[in-house]
């Protein structure tokens, strides 16, 4: 009896411990383990949805829809040296709200829910994840022709063409070090630009 | 967090999961034993082997098993693999269909 009780807890805090990959793989046989990872990111993706879309509910969806592409296209993800699972599932987080946010201003006409302020974001110690760079590929892209060769080219490679770290080494022939280094000296610069706009 | 919100969540992954590994799986199983049902209602007068079993069993369960047994040892060989595959296949939906209640219950819980 008292197994009973005591053997799923501990099952679930063994779980809790495995790295999300491998509980995304897990999820792919017994959906049960995607518990796990909802569990994990839901209150921070429900918090950075609302950053940009100012409305519970279109959070609310945005997150649903994130959940929903990770355990579609898990099966895609390839863990790298510089590719942790989070900053891949906080790029689907940004791009699914971008997208969200750019249905929502058709929709809407002039209606205004993009934070400002999301783009004043000073890089802090938890957001130097590339992955939470702002994604809107229109606005990336006016900023970026005001930008060094170098740089621009960079985070062109990685932000509008999705290329992976590995490839974007092998085109610019450069290490992964030096590609980083450029990633968040370009993301700062980016921010500089866009801001003084 | 709201439940009703992580339950919209893993109500969605559960179908995508029983779209993509339960439903081809047992569509096949379904198709074959189908397929194999339609051979066997061909080859099979199954109403007689009904009556004749209706009559041993009257006697014992004993003489009901047996006559089974002798039913299906003295069937043609083609008959016997597919009552083989067709109660192999019935017990592997049976395991899916418990294991897609079980999964439901505990995604979601």
């Amino acid at each position: 009896m008292l197994m009973r009780i005591l053997l799923p807890t501990i099952m679930d805090e063994l779980n809790k411990q495995l790295p999300d990959e491998v509980v995304l793989k897990r999820a792919f046989k017994d959906p049960s383990y995607f518990n796990l990872l909802v569990d994990k990111y839901e209150a921070a993706f429900l918090r950075k949805a609302l950053g940009i879309v100012k409305k519970q509910e279109e959070a609310e969806d945005i997150v649903q829809e994130t959940f929903v592409k990770i355990y579609k296209y898990g099966h895609k993800f390839k863990k790298e040296a510089g590719i942790e699972f989070k900053s891949w599932a906080y790029k689907i987080l940004m791009n699914t709200s971008f997208t969200h946010y750019q249905d929502l201003k058709k929709t809407a006409g002039n209606t205004e829910y993009l934070d400002p302020l999301l783009y004043e974001d000073k890089p802090s110690e938890k957001d130097l994840d590339l992955a939470t760079i702002n994604d809107a590929k229109a606005a990336v892209q006016a900023v970026i022709t005001k930008m060094p060769e170098h740089l621009a080219k960079v985070l062109k490679l990685y932000y509008l063409e999705d290329m992976s770290y590995d490839s974007i080494c092998k085109v610019e022939k450069i290490a992964i070090t030096t590609l980083k280094m450029r990633l968040f000296r370009a993301k700062r610069l980016f921010q500089k630009i866009s801001t003084e706009n | 967090m709201s439940p009703i919100f992580k339950t919209k969540i893993l109500w969605r992954i559960y179908v995508i999961w029983f779209f993509r590994r339960v439903l081809p799986l047992v569509s096949a199983q379904i198709l074959i034993i189908a397929f194999a049902l339609k051979i066997f209602a061909k080859k099979v007068f199954l109403g007689k082997v009904l009556e004749n079993a209706a009559v041993a069993a009257d006697s014992s369960y004993w003489e009901f098993l047996k006559y089974l047994a002798y039913a299906f040892f003295s069937a043609h060989i083609l008959i016997q693999i597919i009552i083989i595959l067709i109660l192999a296949l019935g017990t592997l939906l049976l395991r899916d269909a418990g294991r897609v209640i079980r999964t439901y219950i505990n995604t979601i819980r």
